[in-house]
């Protein structure tokens, strides 16, 4: 009794809050707000249990305050309504970068974080996220080094996880158009309670903007999970293409390949379980935009997701369609 | 000769007969450029362009009048910047390019107001046209003031990169655009890293930490 009392108060105080934060963004001046709906269903099944219609209010602001010195924020406060209105779903975000930037040499602070709370039926589960890194990258407009150490604290219902993180890499300019972004990352996650193993990953990143509007990118990452042996490994690859249809139209395609092995972690009783089977997921995306007007936009993401499990010997399909409005005031 | 060249062309090839009623009106227009000390050949190759699209006689005729504007505008240019080159092909390329940046909706001002930095850039009349270049492919992803691409234009050519190398820029504008980050803020972060000695790959940096949603 004493405890459904308390819910109760819990879900009142964060809807208050929201409310609160949606009066108060307008006064922002950087402000937009965003209303959309996402549909996503399983292929063949007709489920859309996953597809909400969703608020968004967001302040995003820079500040430069000499040629080198400059500080952006990004904050969000995103609502998600789901069929029936059985689940609110709320995710406030903000990410603060402090930047230094003289000739070759550039210093970012980056402290980002998230709030996660979904007011159910039945249950509030709040989850939060802060992140914290240090950018730092010395070179000139044709090579460059970077190094990247991070760390991210995560709280979910039971446990709260510190992960160590890790990049470095170098940047390589080829005729003035094209990134060759060769680098390795680190995860380290202080204990394992939500599962999380360390992991590294070398990766080949290219980037190639082209002398028309038209970028084209690609993303290799091979991430071997710790303890390592031959056959736990995840091999990801995101070739993306941006391209300009005509005045105020854009288009985004984008797909994602993964093939994963298992993942094992072992419990606090010293046994070993699989996160997850061996699998292999193919997920494109075709993204455009609609300039409406100087202030207004029109964004529509189609997706298409499709994983085989190799052990079971089955398949997911999943499709998407979402569209939103943004209004920048 | 030019002039006799457009009746001959009305009268016998396939496309140009369409016309047959306006060749009046069209060497009128010739006659004038060749007044003006403009090259008559590129109005009849927007005549002939024109033709190749199958455009009506009345909409050719108000093209070909507004390329000669834009053409007189870049002859204006060009004698007052003092970069009329010497070979007449050459003069004739050079209005050519000029007209394209008028017809991109490159304004005079901004052209003659990137031209007069020339001396204190040490860039060649061909550096800053390759910077307008990058203005009209800015303009045609979404139109901006003129101060704006003065800005961009002006932090291009004070930049360490090779005049070969702007065009890249316009494929960041676009990326970043689609990352969603607000445009005042590209056009900001543009300036800064190229005025700080920055390229490509620092636009990269910037750009990467900042789209939202994707």
């Amino acid at each position: 009794m004493i405890f459904n009392s308390c819910r109760r108060y819990r879900k009142s105080f964060y809807l208050s809050i929201i409310i609160l934060l949606l009066i108060s963004f307008p006064l922002f001046s950087e402000f937009s707000f965003d209303a959309g709906t996402q549909v996503i269903s399983a292929i063949p099944r007709y489920d859309l249990s996953g597809s909400n219609i969703w608020l968004e209010m967001s302040w995003a602001d820079s500040y430069y305050f000499s040629e080198s010195l400059s500080y952006f924020i990004d904050s969000a406060l995103r609502t998600g309504y789901t069929p029936l209105m059985q689940n609110f779903e709320g995710i406030a975000t903000c990410n603060n970068y402090l930047s230094f930037r003289k000739n070759s040499f550039l210093a970012r602070l980056g402290i980002s974080g998230y709030y996660d709370l979904t007011i159910g039926s039945d249950y509030t589960s709040p989850v939060w996220q802060i992140n914290t890194d240090v950018f730092i990258s010395y070179g000139n407009y044709q090579f460059s080094v970077y190094i990247n150490p991070g760390l991210s604290l995560l709280q979910n219902e039971l446990n709260r996880t510190l992960n160590f993180n890790l990049q470095a890499g170098a940047v390589y300019a080829l005729f003035g158009q094209i990134l060759i972004k060769p680098g390795i990352s680190a995860e380290i996650p202080a204990e394992q309670t939500n599962g999380e193993v360390p992991g590294i990953s070398p990766f080949l990143n290219l980037s190639w903007y082209t002398g028309i509007p038209l970028t084209l990118k690609s993303k290799i990452n091979y991430r071997v999970n710790f303890p390592a042996d031959q056959n736990n490994f995840v091999l990801t690859w995101i070739p993306e293409a941006t391209l300009l249809l005509r005045r105020g139209i854009t288009a985004t395609v984008r797909s994602k390949a993964e093939y994963k092995t298992y993942q094992t972690s072992t419990l606090s009783d010293g046994s070993t379980a699989y996160l997850y089977d061996p699998a292999f997921k193919l997920s494109p995306e075709l993204l455009s935009d609609f300039s409406l007007t100087d202030t207004i936009t029109l964004h529509a993401k189609a997706t298409l997701g499709w994983t085989h499990y190799y052990n079971t010997e089955t398949d997911d399909i999943t499709a998407g369609l979402s569209l939103d409005i943004e209004i920048e005031f | 000769m030019i002039v006799r060249n457009l009746h001959k062309w009305i009268k016998t090839d396939r496309k140009g007969k369409r016309y047959s009623g306006y060749g009046e009106i069209l060497s009128k227009l010739l006659k004038r450029a060749v007044k003006e000390n403009i090259p008559a050949v590129l109005l009849m190759d927007k005549i002939r362009e024109g033709a190749a699209k199958r455009i009506p006689p009345q909409r050719l005729i108000t093209a070909v009048k507004n390329e000669l504007t834009r053409l007189k505008t870049a002859k204006a240019i060009v004698y007052r910047q003092n970069i009329k080159p010497e070979n007449e092909d050459q003069y004739a390329n050079r209005l050519k390019h000029i007209s394209i940046l008028l017809l991109g909706g490159i304004k005079d001002k901004t052209i003659t107001g990137l031209f007069n930095l020339m001396a204190e850039t040490k860039r060649t009349a061909d550096d800053i046209l390759a910077a307008c270049d990058v203005l009209v492919e800015f303009n045609s992803i979404n139109l901006l003031a003129q101060d704006d691409l003065y800005g961009v234009g002006k932090a291009l050519l004070f930049s360490r990169l090779k005049a070969s190398t702007f065009s890249g820029i316009s494929s960041i504008y676009l990326n970043a655009r689609a990352k969603r980050i607000k445009t005042e803020d590209i056009l900001t972060i543009i300036k800064n890293t190229l005025t700080n000695g920055g390229g490509i790959i620092q636009l990269d940096q910037e750009i990467s930490n900042r789209g939202r949603h994707r």
